[in-house]
């Protein structure tokens, strides 16, 4: 007989794929999906022919080993303040009162966790494009890409659960590690800066990226942990210095032993440990399901000034999003848009001459990636809003007018400083401002859409495939719009202003229209599968 | 009055209410009993708007998802329904706000009566699963309803609550109140129910009033339908 986590891991397995199978609408999603990566495929070939010469592959290095320091980061603070999530509550529930060995136990769901960051990493491949475009990266060496990505989310969540079951009961070691981690980014971050700073004249950015990649490609400073190593054996790949491969590969392999030993050796059960994480995020599973909203409410939670204060019937529910979003700390902007911020602003300084379109442009696709529907997908698990006797247009509007707030202040701080950075008119920055958040409602509006349709589906895959496939058909108007603007030579005030105009008007209406069609969302649960 | 006129509900193949006709008068309990998986929670979310379905469900005339309907019914889902970030008393100032009802102190005093007074101050998520359903009882009446459909309204609740939550139904019995109440705790209602409707297989198989007679008890009804049923299934 299998023993029990085989038999647990096999099933599980088996009978997800059973689901797909069963699912006619599941094994369309997943034959678009496969056909949508062979067009990027090709669409990359295509732009490599275009590009004569290829962008240095060391600089590639430097940007993964920024990615995952920041990802490592991210996950590890999450899962380091709530307790890792590694394990769901069926496994407190059913294992851990078992007579299986605890470290059996533990490494079931570090396998477990392994699959699952693999799995998140999936969408590294929609990268494929541009990455083969510039650098020359072909399907093989994306994989890799992709399994250093899940690796970075694995260790980050293994290191977090190893330093929490030592330190939960002692706030004051609690504070030494996340000092740490924060201090050690920090040493790497000076360090960086005090390399490339005495190169810069003050006048070309541009020079600043030999430099930083320079630094950055330094075996010393990819002994930086997990993601110096794991930027470091990607970097042995394609330079075929198999010597860095072993190295840093020996590194990895070695923190994770020792983290293994460290919980196994631990006087302390850590089955007490994870149960209020598991506890958390099996809340976090059943609030928001597939939903977007990435909020896991932590500990401790400052409750500040009471009461919403203001707001009658439908609008009661946007101030009391507001709210939450005071409790949560995601007051204005999330630590995702945060980060896309600074990139954008960063970039301006690199990319002077291209003008604030260019830098419009690569916001609005980052922007994708961060917009969320907030409290909205949260609001849909619980039956209030299905109750409050309002028009359904109404409630749709208030619920998603939170995430429109935090779009306009996210505008103005990326748009007023990339302007006054690249030099440009007063009228243009407006109109970015304004097109940003056209966007911002116009991925809103997909993100509708999705829950209306698609409500149901479990698969994250699946669920960004989707977004991305409906935010693609409902921004095309804008797009021609724009184009066909631009191509007529018609000017307003500034050379952008009638185009970015154009623009905002098309997603405007595009967005109430599909809001509109999709109103009947809030009329019954049934209609998002909740 | 709560009107339900040949309501059928189908998940893909599987019926889970088929043909459902009942009403529930003005100042009247009535009970579902059935086994688990009978189709009491679908109706429940049929009634209340969360599901569709064919047939009529009426609430004081009005179709069910109509907004005048919304205003006067109220739900108490069987899971507990609170917001993480929200305290006590921020729920209750919600709900206030979002059916535009002014404070005259009546949340206030569902606080005090399910002894959550004292947690004003908390939020949803610091409450036990107990708290949190008393907290979801007083936010489906903040409102004052005129039709109440509870889900298993009594688990989790300590026995003060639960004799609370009994006097509030007799109350809002004799305030004219519709209210319709899906439980297994057969024995917590045997002493206040006007009308019981006992469901299998997505179907009511029985509907008896009370006469107030001393007859049969309702526990003793619901055994004697439920396995004659089962065994006529056999």
């Amino acid at each position: 007989m299998k023993g029990a986590l085989t038999y647990l891991t096999v099933t599980k397995l088996k009978n997800q794929l059973k689901a797909i199978l069963k699912s006619p609408a599941h094994l369309i999603y997943g034959i678009i999906l496969i056909g949508l990566l062979v067009v990027m495929a090709f669409s990359g070939n295509e732009m490599q022919q275009d590009i004569s010469e290829l962008r240095s592959r060391q600089e590639l290095i430097f940007i993964i080993m920024g990615f995952f320091t920041i990802m490592f980061v991210m996950v590890f603070m999450q899962a380091y303040q709530n307790g890792s999530s590694m394990f769901t509550l069926s496994d407190v529930n059913l294992l851990f009162p078992s007579p299986i060995r605890s470290t059996k136990v533990l490494f079931y769901g570090l396998f477990r966790q392994l699959g699952t960051s693999i799995v998140l990493g999936v969408f590294l491949l929609f990268q494929y494009s541009w990455l083969n475009g510039l650098y020359g990266i072909h399907y093989v060496e994306l994989v890799l890409i992709i399994l250093g990505y899940a690796m970075t989310i694995f260790m980050a969540q293994f290191t977090a659960m190893t330093l929490f079951v030592y330190t939960s009961n002692d706030e004051k070691a609690q504070k030494i590690v996340r000092f740490s981690v924060y201090g050690l980014v920090l040493v790497l971050l000076l360090s960086a800066i005090a390399s490339i700073l005495p190169s810069f004249d003050g006048k070309d950015f541009m020079q600043l990226l030999p430099k930083a990649t320079e630094f950055f490609t330094n075996p010393i400073v990819l002994a930086f942990p997990v993601s110096g190593w794991i930027a470091g054996i990607f970097l042995g790949i394609v330079t075929d210095n198999y010597l860095f491969v072993v190295l840093y590969a020996l590194l990895l392999i070695l923190f994770a032993v020792l983290l293994a030993v460290l919980i196994i050796r631990s006087k302390r059960n850590f089955y007490e440990d994870v149960i209020q994480a598991a506890e958390t995020s099996q809340s976090a599973i059943n609030a928001k399901k597939e939903g977007q909203v990435g909020e896991v409410v932590g500990k401790n939670v400052k409750v500040g000034k009471v009461g919403l204060g203001k707001g009658r019937g439908s609008s009661a529910i946007f101030y009391k999003h507001m709210l939450e979003n005071r409790r949560s700390g995601l007051f204005l902007i999330s630590n995702m848009s945060l980060i896309f911020v600074v990139c954008s602003v960063a970039a301006s300084f690199f990319m002077k001459d291209a003008g604030i379109i260019a830098i419009f442009s690569m916001a609005t696709y980052m922007q994708i990636f961060s917009v969320m529907l907030g409290r909205f997908t949260r609001e849909l698990s619980k039956p209030f809003i299905y109750l409050i006797p309002e028009p359904p247009l109404k409630k749709l509007l208030y619920s998603i007018a939170e995430s429109m707030v935090t779009s306009l202040f996210e505008a103005l701080i990326i748009f007023i400083p990339v302007g006054l950075i690249v030099g440009a008119d007063a009228p243009d920055i407006i109109c970015c401002v304004i097109a940003r958040m056209s966007f911002a409602l116009l991925f809103t509006a997909a993100n509708i859409v999705l829950e209306r349709v698609f409500g149901g589906v479990r698969s994250k895959a699946l669920v960004m495939f989707f977004f991305f496939l409906v935010t693609i058909l409902i921004a095309i108007p804008g797009i021609v719009g724009a184009a066909l603007v631009g191509v007529s030579g018609i000017t307003l005030l500034s050379e952008y202003t009638l185009i970015l105009l154009t623009m905002s008007a098309a997603n405007l209406l595009i967005s109430l229209l599909v809001l509109y069609l999709c109103r009947n969302l809030l009329q019954y649960a049934e209609l998002n599968n909740k | 009055m709560l009107r339900i006129e040949g309501v059928t509900k189908k998940y893909g193949k599987l019926i889970a209410n088929d043909d459902i006709s009942f009403q529930v008068d003005d100042g009247q309990i009535a009970i579902l009993l059935g086994p688990n998986g009978a189709g009491k929670s679908t109706i429940i979310k049929c009634i209340v708007g969360l599901l569709r379905f064919q047939g009529l469900i009426a609430i004081n005339g009005a179709p069910n998802t109509s907004e005048q309907a919304k205003r006067d019914i109220a739900y108490i889902p069987e899971a507990p329904a609170v917001y993480d970030l929200l305290t006590v008393s921020e729920h209750l100032e919600f709900i206030r706000r979002a059916y535009r009802m002014e404070d005259d102190g009546y949340s206030d005093r569902l606080l005090e009566r399910f002894e959550m007074d004292d947690k004003k101050g908390k939020l949803g998520k610091e409450l036990s699963k107990g708290m949190q359903q008393k907290l979801s009882i007083c936010c489906a009446l903040a409102h004052k309803p005129k039709i109440a459909v509870f889900d298993e309204p009594l688990v989790g609740l300590d026995p003060h609550a639960i004799k609370e939550l009994k006097t509030v139904f007799r109350e809002l019995k004799n305030e004219g109140t519709s209210l319709l109440i899906s439980t297994h705790m057969i024995d917590s209602v045997e002493d206040y129910w006007d009308v019981v409707n006992i469901m299998m297989n997505g179907r009511f198989v029985a509907t008896k009033q009370n006469r107030m007679d001393g007859g049969q008890s309702l526990e003793d009804l619901f055994f004697s339908i439920t396995e004659r049923g089962k065994e006529a299934a056999q």
